[in-house]
């Protein structure tokens, strides 16, 4: 086996859903002797563990663990607000290429739901977020004024939008761990409470959302079915934002996509499959301008074109995206490589993407004034 | 105990403060506490409180709560540039690239009053 080289050995995820009975340790214990199981090992061969969680309070990595009779191996806790799942990967690969591990478990678990609803807190111990939440700053409205600009400089309709809804709705019910798992129209989404204008309930992901994902990373590969291997990890994070910004840039992104693309060797043209932060459905648009797979301006043609579709050139949210499974936050960057293991794998199901090769994940992490974004991730995998 | 920085002085009417980088010349809002590390790297800089409007939203709060539809937008003030968050007040709608003036404001610290043109 090639040293550098590191594999995806297992993947497993819970059904992300409102789940208030059921606490974290057991749902993340769920997606770990799952992802163990697909592994074909067993806890024992696991000699570190990363856990990525934003709201579930200290040490959460630890309490999950403590009742599966592990020998005290180290246990890491890493919070980068939605990115907390893809740093995880990103740290633990850091530790796999120094040799300090073989095998690592990397873990991702949020319960929202135990935050009582509402939009997702922001962090507030700064004074140009404080006075900005003040006036009214949330993670929603941030997206609409993207939203706004965007429908403004590209001269297009709301209907645009609501497309990317619709299409991934529509992956999202042939996924059974999405938690939205309807087909949806142009004309309810667009119908749908209005939230931050020109974004609408449907076009916001789910916030009451509880969810796991886990996967098992070796240098070594064992797993009896063909390697899917990690050919690029990259964290980026938000460079203090200037008067002459374009909001529309998605700057962060980008350079974290422009890094991944570099360290792996290929471009966008090689990329056969896509899971991106789609949190709202604007950003999808902005992300395949700043992933390359459009050029600028050509978003909206890209989306039309049906090439982003399960049976497009380019699929991209297959498993349905944030908007359709929902967000749980320290989870989302690990399941969306979790997917994507499974689309490489032949293993998607009804969703199963047509022979992908090469895999791209993205995810991105919000919630402070001043900056794009705090923290953005890109992955790619190949097999 | 309410540390939000001060960023309006006490000339008449008030104008809005931020702060210069020394090197760069950038310039931030709110201006930099002057108990921060950071306060050594930066000059107060007096905006000029006319601006346009970059982008905007409005935010339909459940119903539940009770509360009416509110604009919130980015406004763009030029003179000293830099970009400022805020809630916007007008009649009808906002739109892209309408005059709004930077105000002092009890609730909230500051809000952007569309300019009738």
């Amino acid at each position: 086996m090639n040293k550098n080289m590191i594999y995806i050995e297992g993947v497993a995820m819970t059904r992300f859903d409102k789940q208030p009975n059921t606490l974290a340790p057991e749902l993340a214990q769920s997606a770990i002797l799952n992802a163990v199981k697909d592994a074909n090992l067993t806890l024992n061969d696991i000699e570190a563990i990363y856990c990525a969680n934003v709201f579930g309070g200290m040490i959460l990595g630890q309490l999950i663990v403590r009742d599966l009779q592990l020998q005290g191996i180290p246990i890491y806790n890493i919070e980068n607000a939605c990115a907390s799942g893809a740093t995880a990967v990103h740290l633990a690969k850091h530790a796999l290429l120094a040799e300090q591990y073989k095998t690592i478990l990397v873990v991702g678990i949020e319960q929202l739901t135990q935050l009582g609803g509402g939009t997702i807190p922001l962090q507030l111990n700064d004074h140009k977020t404080r006075i900005y939440a003040n006036s009214g700053l949330v993670l929603p409205s941030i997206y609409a004024m993207r939203a706004t600009r965007y429908l403004y400089e590209r001269d297009e309709d709301p209907s645009l939008l609501a497309q990317v809804a619709v299409k991934n709705r529509f992956n999202g019910s042939l996924n059974p761990y999405a938690q939205q798992r309807t087909p949806t129209t142009i004309e309810e989404v667009l119908s749908s409470r209005m939230i931050a204008e020109p974004l609408t309930l449907m076009q916001c992901c789910p916030s009451q959302v509880d969810g796991a994902a886990a996967l098992i990373l070796s240098t070594e590969h064992n797993n009896g079915r063909k390697p899917v291997k990690l050919l690029a990890s990259i964290v980026q994070s938000g460079m203090q934002e200037k008067y002459s910004d374009d909001i529309l840039d998605a700057e962060i992104t980008a350079r974290a996509a422009r890094l991944a693309y570099e360290q792996a060797g290929i471009g966008p043209n090689d990329i056969d499959v896509i899971e991106l932060h789609d949190a709202f459905t604007i950003a999808e648009l902005i992300y395949y301008e700043a992933l390359g797979i459009a050029k600028p301006g050509e978003g909206p043609e890209l989306l039309r074109s049906g090439k982003t579709g399960l049976s497009g050139k380019i699929p991209v949210n297959p498993s349905g995206g944030l908007l359709a499974k929902g967000h749980p936050l320290g989870a989302t960057g690990v399941a969306q490589m979790v997917e994507l293991t499974w689309q490489l794998e032949g293993r998607a199901m009804e969703r199963q993407v047509n022979k992908p090769k090469i895999a791209l994940a993205q995810c991105t992490g919000g919630g402070i004034a001043g900056v794009d974004h705090a923290a953005s991730s890109v992955h790619i995998l190949g097999i | 105990m309410d540390i939000t920085p001060r960023y309006w002085n006490q000339s008449i009417p008030p104008m809005p403060l931020g702060s210069m980088h020394k090197k760069s010349k950038e310039i931030i809002f709110p201006p930099v506490a002057k108990d921060s590390p950071l306060d050594i790297d930066y000059v107060d800089q007096e905006l000029n409180p006319n601006g346009t409007l970059y982008s905007f939203t409005v935010i339909h709060p459940s119903k539940k709560l009770g509360i009416q539809p509110y604009a919130i937008g980015f406004v763009n003030l030029p003179d000293f540039p830099v970009r400022i968050f805020g809630r916007l007040v007008q009649s009808g709608s906002p739109a892209i690239g309408d005059k709004y003036l930077m105000k002092p404001d009890t609730e909230f610290g500051h809000i952007f009053e569309k300019i009738s043109q």
